[in-house]
């Protein structure tokens, strides 16, 4: 019991630091360690591809697109999704949602 | 239409003549320019793409040529006729589908697609058919095109594997054959050219063993034109058709096959034949 009690102390105390150090910090302290490019539409793959190598996975396309349009994957990324409080419309009323203003997607 | 002349008049270099084979056709065959493009084998580069073949020069001049014919598109509309006639991707060597190729060679994928091309499918790219036959998905990629002059059939166009003993995707030789390209595609990376050495030393036996035994292939007494191992099969096509037997949607009266254009081979040959006092 004498044991149960001080591994759940233990437990308790260390992830409360994590938490603790997770939260305390800026994205600029975040992304100190990361390699991130954004997100824009009709961004050049080559970007990508240069950033984070060959993909993990390379699909076929879906029947009923194009050859020319293809989807890659790839694994054990970062995504920073940057969000926002922005006014909506919703039927008479005003309602506010967290909306997503820009993804970067880090490794 | 523009003829083969205005053609490359117009083209300035970017396309010209290697091998000139031209013949007067008895009636006409095509009331378009049509250009065909044969055997591209794309790959995701590297040393066993055989487009390439480790010459970035060839890609330039590639794309030269197809900047050329999305202009002309523009000048000729519908009066031009762009067939590519399969193994436009080599999926036998690819590390995996299309997609890595899509982004090796965006484009000349990109050009092929503005200029409206119209795609056959080969041997190389057949997967294109198989992986989504359940699907009813070719991605605009046909088994066989027509060239038809007032209602009439007047030339096939085919990638040609359908011909070749070692290459018709319906048998099981196709199968071995498929299984020795791999072969010889992984042998590349060790020596680019292994393919076009393997090549000549099979069609060297083919050729001495043709005289004897048509088992390699269909070649029958050529007589005395140049000798091509689908030239029968394509003729005895034509006649078939011509003559009304086919399974095809067609009625005898619309069909005066006189010619038929196909890849494959990775040779330019035009060859003559006559048959049943008909010239093909």
């Amino acid at each position: 019991m004498k044991h149960f009690t001080i591994f759940f102390a233990i437990a308790i105390l260390l992830t409360s630091c994590y938490n603790a150090t997770a939260g305390s910090q800026t994205l600029g302290q975040v992304k100190a360690d990361l390699n991130c490019i954004e997100y824009i539409k009709g961004i050049d793959w080559k970007q990508i591809s240069e950033k984070f190598g060959t993909p993990d996975i390379a699909p076929l396309p879906e029947p009923g697109t194009d050859l020319k349009e293809n989807t890659r994957l790839y694994k054990d990324k970062i995504i920073i999704f940057y969000t926002e409080i922005q006014e909506v419309k919703e039927g008479d009323s005003i309602r506010f949602h967290e909306v997503v203003t820009k993804i970067e997607v880090c490794k | 239409m523009l003829s083969l002349d205005d053609f490359l008049r117009e083209a300035e270099g970017k396309a010209k003549i290697y091998k000139d084979y031209r013949l007067q056709a008895d009636k006409e065959i095509t009331i378009k320019l049509t250009i065909c493009i044969p055997d591209m084998h794309l790959l995701e580069r590297g040393p066993n793409d055989d487009f390439l073949d480790n010459n970035p020069s060839y890609e330039e001049r590639f794309l030269s040529l197809l900047y050329f014919l999305l202009n002309l598109r523009k000048e000729e509309g519908e009066n031009l006729e762009i067939i590519q006639l399969g193994d436009m991707f080599d999926l036998w060597q690819a590390k995996g589908n299309t997609n890595m190729i899509v982004e090796a060679y965006p484009n000349i994928i990109g050009f092929i697609e503005n200029i409206k091309t119209i795609y056959m499918v080969g041997n190389h790219d057949i997967d294109l058919y198989r992986w989504y036959k359940d699907k009813d998905e070719t991605f605009g990629r046909r088994w066989r095109y027509y060239s038809v002059i007032e209602g009439n059939l007047r030339a096939i166009y085919e990638y040609g594997f359908q011909a070749d003993f070692a290459n018709n995707q319906g048998s099981w030789t196709g199968a071995i054959g498929r299984e020795i390209t791999k072969i010889v595609g992984m042998m590349e990376f060790v020596k680019p050219d292994i393919d076009i050495v393997l090549g000549s030393a099979w069609d060297s036996i083919v050729r001495s063993f043709s005289k004897y035994n048509n088992a390699y292939t269909p070649v029958k007494d050529p007589e005395g034109f140049n000798l091509h191992e689908h030239l029968k099969f394509y003729i005895d096509l034509m006649e078939k058709y011509n003559n009304g037997v086919t399974f095809d949607h067609f009625s005898p009266a619309d069909i005066d096959l006189s010619m038929a254009i196909i890849a494959h081979t990775h040779t330019a040959r035009l060859v003559r034949m006559p048959k049943n006092e008909r010239i093909y």
